[in-house]
């Protein structure tokens, strides 16, 4: 892996304003940043919306030394959008550069190809529930050419909510410790330590107050805004 | 799956008319009908189908039912119908998923809407896929993935590979 010059942050997240997701990345950027990397953010859903976006999309990955893309979970891959944007990426961007991918499982991107990295966060409390997701970005990197640099995994995303990392303070340190120790490594051009990846896996707090929390969270939400429909309705049966 | 089946929804997930691609969904249509089922083909790429927002609306505002109002919709109602649900799709090829990008929005916009929140064991718990399912009925689902060709990887001898 090369010693990295400029990032891109690709924010995988379908949600039009702030997302998990997007904190996530948001805080690994900035710390990339102050390692001296320039950087730049580019939502999908933004950059699928038009040729002329697709475009600068490209352009903007056929310019970074390293791309991370931070996600949420859609039942156990990656959203829509994002899918879409990595099969650009893989078709279009790639190929122009002549950076020909290998299949997944073939022989790894050669040495000094751009480095991949990717987050993965969702309302489970449980990593393992993005592991698949993690895999499928690997495969990705192979497929279009790119050296794959790791993934990191959040559980309990819910809890982040869309603020800034920095502003939830103790609750999400591990977290931020995690991608503290990914940014001074990608920045010395080397791959996710392990260390990041547990760190970013340690639970903020226990699973049960978690989905106490979440439960109550959801209960409440549809007694404010159902209009009486029960949670468990058949509108279709 | 009910005693008498009769209905068979096809999904069909390709994204485009590779030749070789159409010969099993084709094949299943056509051997279903012959076999006195009423084929509901359904060629996703064909609508319009939105992403899914992640809003959660389909759970907190119109339980059960999702805020896009486009096709997306249909796909609950037209599998209650169903006694058979078969969703064939392509791998994502380079982007490196399991799925083609027109399956992946179904599966999306119908996974939470039916699948309300369990209090019991907790929304949140394990088992994502373990589907407490919001339809009176209960189709029996099966899903065909096809590959455009073999790679190093796969190295079976048939193309079908999910």
């Amino acid at each position: 892996m090369r010693t990295p010059r400029t990032a891109l942050l690709l924010v995988g997240s379908p949600k039009p304003g702030a997302s998990s997701s997007e904190s996530l990345g948001a805080y690994l950027r900035e710390e990339l940043e102050t390692r001296g990397l320039k950087t730049l953010t580019v939502k999908v859903v933004k950059a699928l919306r038009s040729e002329e976006a697709t475009e600068e999309l490209c352009a903007a990955v056929a310019a970074s030394d390293l791309v991370v893309l931070s996600f949420p979970l859609y039942v156990d891959s990656l959203p829509a959008p994002a899918i879409r944007a990595l099969e650009v990426i893989a078709a279009r961007c790639a190929g122009e550069s002549g950076r020909a991918g290998a299949a997944p499982g073939e022989t790894p991107a050669a040495a000094g190809s751009p480095a991949f990295v990717a987050i993965c966060q969702s309302g489970f409390p449980e990593v393992e529930q993005s592991e698949i997701a993690i895999e499928i970005c690997r495969n990705f990197a192979a497929a279009a050419g790119f050296e794959w640099a790791g993934g990191l995994i959040l559980g309990a995303g819910g809890m982040i909510d869309g603020k800034p990392l920095r502003k939830l303070g103790g609750m999400m340190r591990s977290a931020m410790r995690a991608l503290d120790l990914t940014a001074d490594e990608l920045a010395a051009g080397r791959p996710l330590p392990a260390e990041a990846v547990r760190l970013m896996a340690k639970p903020a707090i226990p699973a049960f107050g978690y989905r106490f929390m979440g439960n109550w969270g959801w209960r409440s939400q549809i007694k404010k805004q159902s209009d009486g429909v029960p949670v468990d309705a058949q509108p279709f049966a | 799956m009910s005693a008498t089946a009769s209905a068979a929804l096809l999904l069909d997930g390709r994204i485009d008319d590779d030749p070789t691609l159409a010969l099993i969904p084709d094949a299943l249509a056509d051997g279903l009908a012959a076999g006195g089922w009423a084929v509901d083909d359904w060629r996703l790429r064909d609508d319009r189908i939105a992403w899914c927002a992640g809003c959660f609306k389909c759970w907190t505002t119109t339980p059960g039912v999702c805020a896009h109002a486009d096709r997306g919709r249909e796909v609950a109602s037209r599998w209650v119908r169903s006694d058979l649900v078969v969703a064939g799709t392509v791998p994502a090829g380079r982007a490196g998923g399991p799925e083609a990008r027109t399956f992946r929005r179904l599966v999306e916009r119908n996974t939470l809407n039916m699948q309300p929140p369990r209090w019991s064991s907790g929304v949140l718990e394990s088992g994502a896929n373990e589907w407490d399912v919001r339809l009176a009925v209960s189709a029996l689902l099966d899903e065909v993935g096809v590959r455009p060709a073999r790679d190093a990887v796969h190295s079976a001898p048939s193309e079908v590979v999910a």
